[in-house]
């Protein structure tokens, strides 16, 4: 009677605690309570590295980590949920000018990784809105772009990455976008109206 | 083993029996008072009372224009979907909603109270300023007690016109009634009552009860957990008390309370939804009801075919103007304006079978309703009248919806928590994006709004609506996400 107890707190206690994974590919995101949305097909590690695009005195040099099992915490009703996301940093130099370098942070261990400038993990398939011209094995990538002291009203500027390898070269495609517009005031001169990367394509090779 | 077991599920059966039968009282009783004071609370909506007119007629001294309508004389409306009936032994007292045509400069909804002691017919105006718990308890038990401020002010039309009335009321909240269903807070089903003495000078600018009428003293209501006392047997947990005030008659759970319920009885009663809605359907109906307005509305639907977006702006002082493009997106996106008398715009997204955008809100455009709202000029502001509208084209079709506030207060909040933060701007992209990246194109704008609508409900993104036009815009539905994982759809009457 003992033992048949033991054993049925035992699966009771394992039952609470084990965690639900879901895919982060396959499945709705976010809304389950300690939930861990895992990269299982790993569409995420075909994106790490450090890839640089060039054009005469101009480059964007992009790097790219994988970071498992990220903690996510709903404020509003209170509940975590863990990730694997895609974290980044950039540099950007215009006619042999540098505009912007968030490199080094990419070696911090920040207290969220929101804090870091290029993040996310919506990986995008064919039938999806964001991929009108996808093969049935495509996967993009999308990713939220911020710049530090630099805020426009309105934009929500994002960083979608494809896969665009030539023979053995690894490349990368990238669309820097906003999807929303700017808001400004009447009469009020904005502080930013573009970030330091202009919007556009552009391709980056794997260094 | 097996005895133990019967024992202890006694207990819970018990319990749940003494709860049950101790919440099935007709008949709610403040036994603290020293003798007893019954009172029967019954919530209609306000045509079932057939008497509330005439009442309504005398305790104001006018004629209402119509059932629901002061905005004449008293500048409020009343809302009749709930009218709160509330019987005791020395009569009858009703409350109901009101709203007034500007938006309140803090976090507050106002009563009407009718009381009715068969001589004597008066009326007042109870003004509450809900503390930051208070919509989190009502979202899960619609009656629960209320914390916060109260304010009462009594309406005397003929005192009004002189310029300054001191008003001197001694009144009583219940704050759970017995037909509180579910129960509050702790399951347990206790009507409590405060009576409160407020006296306040009020300096009237204007003959008229309206902006100048809000509260300039507030007597502070909060809950108190334990104590017992209160009222109904087996009571305990949830009462009201207010703590350190000395306007206080008396505390619903911390002590004895002091007799008589010498005043008006009352308890609060929300503004209802459908009162928000009704007033955003007749902004939207006015709208779209101007030819000017109207014919760029058709515009932006004609130009939802194309790979860039266009729009328009409406101001007050000016006719429909186009909005400019960004150099900056390569002339894809528009500029969105704000300040001045500017109190919307409608936009395209471009067409989502020839490119890769979203043909749906994006949470910074629902952001950007909130600061045109927030720049406008216009005192009071025209709450209603904010608009923000997509027009997407779908497999050809084209679906125009529109973003109305119901709630500022609500609303402005969470805009200013958006906008307050980088991080929490890039917080909500990346949820959202995740979320519409798995949606089908096979589900269109629908599988599209119903991910938005989820993201709202999930993230308390509170305060703003969402409709959609039929395809001459001379009719709108509002759209809300329901318990089902279905969009729930309200149309425009």
């Amino acid at each position: 009677m003992k033992n048949l107890l033991i054993i049925l707190l035992l699966i009771v206690w394992t039952q609470n605690h084990a965690q639900t994974i879901k895919s982060l590919y396959d499945d709705e995101y976010g809304y389950i309570n300690g939930a861990y949305y895992k990269d299982t097909h790993d569409d995420l590690t075909r994106y790490v590295g450090t890839w640089k695009y060039t054009t005469g005195n101009t480059s964007l040099t992009i790097s790219l980590q994988k970071k498992v099992m990220q903690e996510a915490h709903d404020a509003t009703y209170n509940y975590n949920y863990f990730a694997d996301m895609l974290i980044g940093e950039y540099k950007y130099i215009e006619n042999g000018v540098e505009k912007v370098n968030t490199l080094p942070q990419l070696s911090l261990v920040l207290a969220d990784i929101i804090e870091y400038n290029i993040v996310g993990n919506a990986i995008i398939g064919p039938n999806s809105y964001y991929c009108n011209d996808c093969a049935p094995n495509d996967r993009k990538i999308l990713l939220q772009f911020s710049e530090p002291d630099r805020s426009i009203p309105g934009y929500e500027p994002e960083m979608i990455f494809e896969r665009a390898d030539e023979g053995s070269i690894q490349k990368l495609k990238l669309k820097f976008r906003s999807t929303s517009s700017r808001i400004v005031e009447e009469g009020i001169q904005p502080q930013f109206s573009e970030y330091s990367i202009p919007f556009g394509e552009y391709i980056l090779v794997k260094q | 083993m097996k005895k133990q077991f019967k024992k202890l599920w006694l207990f819970p059966m018990l319990a749940a029996l003494f709860m049950l039968t101790n919440c099935q009282e007709d008949y709610t009783e403040d036994s603290g008072h020293g003798h007893n004071v019954n009172s029967q609370v019954v919530r209609k909506p306000f045509k079932d009372f057939k008497n509330l007119p005439r009442l309504l007629d005398k305790a104001l001294k006018a004629k209402l224009t119509k059932a629901r309508d002061t905005t004449d004389i008293y500048n409020f409306q009343i809302d009749s979907t709930e009218v709160m009936e509330i019987t005791t032994d020395q009569g009858k007292f009703y409350t109901m909603s009101i709203t007034r045509d500007f938006d309140y400069p803090v976090d507050m909804f106002e009563n009407l109270v009718i009381s009715d002691y068969g001589t004597k017919i008066e009326a007042f105006i109870v003004s509450y300023q809900p503390d930051a718990d208070y919509y989190n308890r009502v979202a899960t038990h619609k009656y629960a007690p209320f914390t916060g401020g109260i304010s009462t002010t009594i309406i005397n039309y003929e005192n009004i016109e002189k310029g300054v009335i001191t008003t001197c009321i001694t009144y009583s909240v219940i704050a759970c009634a017995k037909d509180a269903d579910p129960h509050p807070i702790d399951g347990s089903c206790v009507l409590y009552v405060n009576t409160i003495t407020d006296c306040t000078t009020y300096i009237f600018q204007s003959p008229v009860i309206g902006t100048s009428v809000l509260p300039s003293k507030l007597v502070n209501l909060k809950l108190s957990s334990g104590g017992g006392g209160g009222s109904s047997p087996g009571g305990g947990g949830s009462g009201g008390t207010i703590p350190g005030n000395t306007t206080n008659q008396g505390g619903g759970n911390a002590g004895p309370l002091t007799p008589s319920l010498s005043g008006p009885v009352t308890g609060p009663v929300l503004p209802s939804q459908q009162q928000k809605h009704e007033k955003n359907c007749v902004e939207l109906a006015n709208f779209s009801a101007n030819p000017k307005i109207l014919a760029k509305l058709q515009d932006v639907e004609n130009t939802a075919n194309d790979v860039d977006e266009d729009g328009y702006s409406y101001s007050d002082d000016q006719d429909p103007k186009a909005l400019e493009k960004d150099p900056k997106s390569g002339d894809v996106l528009v500029i969105v304006p704000s300040g001045g008398l500017i109190y919307g715009a409608s936009h395209d997204h471009p067409n989502p079978s020839s490119t890769d955008w979203m043909p749906m809100f994006s949470i910074s455009d629902i952001a950007s309703l909130g600061m045109m709202a927030a720049k406008n000029q216009e005192f009071p502001k025209p709450v209603n009248k904010f608009i923000f509208t997509l027009t997407v084209n779908q497999g050809g079709a084209k679906q125009t919806f529109a973003l109305k506030i119901d709630d500022y207060v609500q609303f402005i909040s969470f805009v200013s928590q958006y906008y307050s933060s980088e991080d929490i701007r890039k917080a909500h992209r990346i949820d959202l994006a995740s979320l519409y990246s798995k949606v089908d194109r096979i589900y269109g704008t629908t599988g599209l709004l119903k991910v938005l609508l989820k993201y709202m409900k999930m993230k308390n993104i509170k305060g703003v609506s969402i409709y959609k036009a039929n395809d001459t815009f001379s009719e709108w539905t509002k759209m809300e996400y329901d318990q089902n994982n279905e969009i729930k759809e309200t149309p425009c009457k």
